[in-house]
């Protein structure tokens, strides 16, 4: 799928003017519809399943295994898989070492089971289609996903520092995994304007990206440029930055809501 | 059972590895505590362009090849930035998300409709000696990638200006008045080495501080390239 | 060797099926418009495999180009979270995996009208969410219904099955515990036919049992076909339906 120069042309004047117009008629801070689902595979803890407008679908499972907190330090760890990039692409690398630090930022103090064992929980995401640069989604899915994880109940004592004992769970009882995992944004920066969740044809035209992330009510790091195509590409006033916080400050809290 | 290593050709079973005395070098270097950047370029004669960024704590070697052909079936209208750096130090996974911003940061300077067809390849070598983290080396990294296209005469548009404040990368371009390219790590509390991180410094200050010092930091990047 | 009794003597297996019977088989169609040709899911038993069908489309380079027919390539992704324990390396380039695909293209070449396609490429892709045993029978029926959605020429249905044996009695449609317990059979059967375009034999079988194996294989493999068929009717209904109305 590519654009004409003539198309690519129409859009960059019509997004990058004062009175922008997007060309599925949103608001800029406007996210595309998506539909989650939730807790289809019964052999994970949880997992997720998200589609875009675009069609562009994400399916993320959740698993957990029970480790020794002492040698392993990671207790979540995240895999991505992009269906028709091989694993050592730079699209799947790059995409999958901002997750790794992004999900490092989550308090892992929950996972801890005893004073010696803990829960590792492994997010695998599955990108079977995507048409703009994906981590927005990837995080709405991560989201979904964890927020419905529940994991097995432990019986045993929390004190297994003296006795020899590999921790014992209910057969059939659950605990609900409470951690909030941030999200992150993607953001066109068209001339002086600013889009959430910028759609293909957008990001074709877009002078450059940012992506933000976001946890409990303020911006966090990671934060970063992208260039979201190879012939738009150039600087961009540095208060835009400002702006896009803003903006992400102000309308985050509304997406988790909607997600929740 | 006797299993011998017929790989490789093993030295008299009395032989012993070798010991050396352990130099006082670092020391000495560390107490100069320079940490101003030397630039060379034209290094590597069978590259297109190449440089060499130094200080006292790593060494950075940037060979560009290019522009050259592509594997590329269809008509590509623009040059394509390629940007592999190596590093024992780092993980892969990390090296490639640097080198996907690089690339970010690069397009916005590099004349890519000048290349048509065409493909830039920039290979970095990274060695350091301790350890810091990544985004302390972007300024460098950005710095070599320059001196090196310039070496290997691709046009490009502006010289990049980038600076590593409260570890937080910047990366300016028309004398501060344009961002190219941003980039924050969450940052691990556990590595106690600087201890001049507060998260509570708005971004919009950093860049404002980066963009006050961009044409100093600039000026020797500058008088290097004028005279090379 | 295993303590869980495989095959009871009242002729009940572990999950309660008899030996004849097949596990839940429920499909769909056209579930990913968007990010293929054609598309479907399949759930058979505790299998859940997505497969996408995209093309016929100009191939990615020369040579998958062939001027008389089209090029079919088959790319397997079995997800590192399918199985219940969760793998620690990813499944791509495994060797058993590439095995599975060339004998899926192989069962696939002959099925599908390729010379009415030439100078072009149908690229199939299967995700395999969960899998349970037989995994290489759904896959192939995933195939089957995502090549007809996408609207490719085919001589036949495809629908794959597989079938273990235990002792001397046949157990069609085997999971992963009755797989892991005894030696399996895998077969894909041309339509309502008892011609095989694919029979896998990976384990040892006595050759005088063979033929009651195969009996019950092919006799689930038309079951199979019969309800890919019925749900392949009730999509294009709902279809002819929709664009009636409009």
């Amino acid at each position: 799928m590519s654009l004409s120069v003539a198309e690519r042309s129409y859009l960059f004047d019509s997004l990058s003017s004062p009175q922008a117009l997007r060309p599925d008629g949103r608001l800029a801070h406007q996210l595309r519809p998506i539909e989650v689902y939730i807790d289809f595979l019964p052999s994970s803890n949880g997992s997720a399943r998200i589609i875009a407008s675009d069609g562009s679908e994400c399916i993320i499972s959740v698993k957990s295994k029970v480790v020794d907190h002492a040698v392993e330090k990671d207790l979540i760890q995240v895999d991505i898989d992009i269906a028709g990039e091989r694993d050592d692409s730079l699209l799947v690398e790059s995409i999958s070492s901002l997750f790794n630090k992004i999900i490092d930022t989550i308090d892992s103090s929950k996972l801890q089971l005893t004073q010696k064992y803990s829960f590792k929980i492994f997010i695998d995401v599955l990108v079977l289609s995507s048409y703009s640069y994906p981590v927005s989604l990837i995080s709405f899915g991560i989201y979904s996903a964890l927020k419905s994880t529940y994991l097995p109940k432990l019986i045993s004592s929390f004190d297994d520092l003296e006795v020899e004992e590999l921790p014992t769970f209910h057969d059939y009882d659950l605990v609900k995994l409470d951690v909030s995992p941030p999200l992150v944004f993607v953001l066109a920066i068209i001339g002086d304007n600013i889009f959430f969740d910028p759609a293909f044809n957008e990001s074709m035209v877009a002078n450059n990206g940012l992506i933000i992330s976001w946890s409990q009510g303020k911006v966090i790091a990671p934060v970063r440029t992208i260039a979201l195509n190879d012939t738009y590409v150039k600087g961009f006033k540095p208060r835009l930055v400002e702006d896009a916080i803003e903006l992400v400050n102000k309308y985050a809290q509304d997406i988790v809501k909607t997600l929740d | 059972m006797n299993v011998q290593d017929r790989r490789r050709i093993l030295g008299p079973a009395s032989a012993k590895p070798l010991v050396f005395a352990n130099s006082n070098e670092k020391q000495s270097l560390s107490a100069l505590n320079n940490d101003e950047l030397n630039f060379q370029n034209g290094i590597i004669s069978n590259s297109n362009g190449s440089s060499i960024v130094e200080n006292n704590k790593m060494s950075l070697l940037t060979l560009v090849y290019g522009p050259r052909s592509t594997r590329d079936v269809s008509f590509q209208p623009n040059c394509k930035i390629n940007i592999i750096i190596k590093s024992e130090k780092f993980e892969t996974k990390n090296l490639k998300e640097l080198s996907q911003f690089l690339i970010s940061v690069l397009q916005c300077c590099v004349c890519l409709e000048n290349y048509p067809k065409s493909g830039i390849d920039i290979f970095i070598n990274f060695n350091i000696e301790d350890e810091d983290e990544l985004v302390e080396y972007i300024p460098a990294l950005v710095s070599g990638c320059i001196i090196a296209l310039i070496d290997a005469n691709i046009e490009i548009t502006d010289i990049i200006g980038a600076i590593t404040l409260n570890h937080t990368a910047v990366c300016l371009g028309q004398n501060g008045d344009q961002l190219l390219g941003l980039w924050k790590d969450p940052y691990k509390f556990n590595n106690n080495e600087s201890g001049d991180y507060d998260d509570s410094i708005p971004l919009s200050e950093i860049i404002k501080s980066c963009q006050e010092k961009i044409i100093v930091s600039k000026q020797q990047l500058i008088r290097f390239i004028s005279n090379m | 060797m295993s303590r869980l009794e495989i095959y009871s003597p009242e002729g009940l297996r572990l999950d309660g099926r008899r030996w004849n019977e097949l596990r839940r088989f429920e499909s769909s169609i056209n579930t990913h418009p968007h990010a293929s040709d054609g598309s479907s899911y399949l759930e058979q038993g505790n299998n859940k495999i997505i497969t996408l069908v995209k093309g016929p489309k100009e191939p990615n380079t020369r040579s998958q180009l062939d001027p008389n027919k089209a090029t079919l390539r088959v790319t397997t992704n079995i997800t590192q979270f399918s199985k219940f324990e969760r793998s620690k390396s990813s499944h791509k380039n495994e060797r058993r995996v590439l095995e599975i695909q060339t004998s899926l293209v192989r069962t696939f070449e002959k099925a599908i009208m390729l010379h009415i396609y030439p100078r072009t490429m149908i690229d199939i892709e299967v995700h395999v969410l969960q899998q349970d045993g037989g995994i290489m029978g759904s896959l192939i029926n995933g195939i089957t219904l995502a090549l007809v959605d996408a609207g490719i020429a085919m001589w036949e249905y495809i629908s794959g099955v597989t079938v273990g044996l235990y002792d001397t009695t046949p157990l069609l449609d085997v999971n992963s515990l009755e797989e892991n317990a005894m030696s399996s059979v895998t077969l894909g059967v041309v339509g309502k036919s008892e011609k095989l375009s694919l029979l896998l034999v990976e384990d040892k079988i006595p050759l005088d049992r063979l033929e009651s194996v195969l009996a019950i294989g092919i006799a689930g493999a038309h079951r199979i076909r019969d309800l890919m068929d019925q749900e392949l009717r009730k999509h294009a209904k709902k279809r002819v339906k929709h664009a009636s109305s409009n």
